[in-house]
């Protein structure tokens, strides 16, 4: 498949899930301050995907596990934003387990990983059409 | 590969099923080597384990002899543990054939000569670590099949052995495409064993600063996949 019709591909999913996330946030909810990069976002990456989000998605899991999850996605808001699928990967991992949670809707850390995720998938969005 | 090779390599196959042990025995078959297996549970249910060694015992004669002669062991535990190392140790391997679900330790890399060959279902050094097969999808790439030498790192052993793309994998859904490039490990391991037998065979290198880790595809962009492997 050529490179326009995947990106064509890509932006659709991300504004489907972008509309998903709009329905679960409060209309007057904005994120506060833009998040540190982490030191080595290659490192941080790992530690999600490999402790912090199979933690957050086993059965049993519990809110602990899940603010740790949305506290490591969100210090990777910024390579989120780039070019690097991988990094806004973690993001939509995190965001199918909270959807799995719903009892975590509620919780300051889930509301703001939910508005900081809303601008990641629009910016996206904007930069593929 | 090496002026130093046996007239002979032995082979051995780490396996968790003795149907896998003989389904690669037969497909290695037309090689000049010196097959073995060692068949572990590694820590999967015991009575699970014992009735699936029964069928295949009862569905190959092969497989009952190759177990009395000693050629392969049938082993209730570990890898790693002491039998499975005797085993090895007594045999002096040249290569392993990695058919089970074990993250290796060195002191069991370490018992192979030249190394444990992996058929990695993602073209090396860009696609290590999970999902690849997805993610070369994704990314516009191809997909394919290295075959290369584990080392302690997630698929960044340093010597490729053989690496195969895949292009004609159209029409298949992302089940049956992971399935096809799942089931080409014998044929890998065939054609890895017969280069390894060249003695003017030279590995690539891969350094670790050539490609990048990969992790679990989420259901979101696993759906972009779905839809790229959806004819036109």
């Amino acid at each position: 498949m050529r490179g326009d019709a995947r990106d064509r591909a890509i932006a659709a999913a991300l504004a489907r899930r972008l509309e998903e996330v709009r329905r679960l946030l409060p209309r007057a909810f904005a994120v506060d301050a833009t998040p540190q990069p982490p030191v080595d976002p290659e490192e941080q990456l790992r530690i999600v995907m490999v402790r912090l989000w199979p933690k957050a998605s086993a059965e049993g899991s519990d809110a602990d596990a899940w603010e740790r999850l949305a506290e490591g996605v969100l210090s990777l808001a910024l390579p989120a934003a780039g070019e690097d699928w991988r990094f806004l990967d973690s993001w939509n991992n995190a965001y199918e387990t909270l959807a799995v949670g719903p009892q975590y809707l509620e919780l300051p850390s889930a509301q703001r990983f939910l508005a900081t995720y809303a601008d990641l998938l629009h910016a996206h969005v904007q930069r593929l059409a | 590969m090496s002026s130093a090779l046996p007239e002979r390599l032995t082979a051995v196959a780490l396996c968790e099923r003795l149907a896998k042990a003989e389904d690669l025995r037969r497909v290695l078959a037309d090689l000049d080597i010196d097959y073995r297996a060692v068949v572990c549970r590694n820590g999967r249910s015991l009575p699970r384990f014992i009735a699936g060694a029964a069928v295949d015992c009862l569905r190959s004669w092969r497989v009952v002899v190759s177990l009395i002669s000693r050629r392969w062991q049938l082993n209730a535990g570990d890898l790693h543990g002491q039998r499975a190392v005797r085993f090895l140790s007594a045999r002096s391997p040249d290569v392993g054939l990695h058919a089970t679900s074990v993250i290796y330790r060195r002191p069991v890399i370490d018992l192979f000569r030249l190394g444990i060959l992996n058929p990695h279902i993602g073209l090396l050094p860009k696609y290590r670590g999970r999902s690849v097969m997805e993610w070369s999808i994704f990314m516009g790439d191809p997909v394919g099949i290295t075959t290369f030498f584990i080392d302690d790192g997630i698929d960044t052993g340093p010597q490729i052995i053989l690496r195969e793309e895949f292009d004609a994998y159209r029409g298949l859904d992302r089940t049956a495409l992971k399935r096809l490039l799942f089931d080409q490990d014998a044929e890998m391991f065939r054609r890895a064993v017969g280069l390894l037998s060249q003695p003017d065979f030279a590995p690539t290198r891969q350094r670790l600063e050539d490609g990048k880790r990969w992790y679990v595809m989420s259901q979101l962009f696993s759906g972009v996949v779905d839809e790229l492997l959806e004819p036109n």
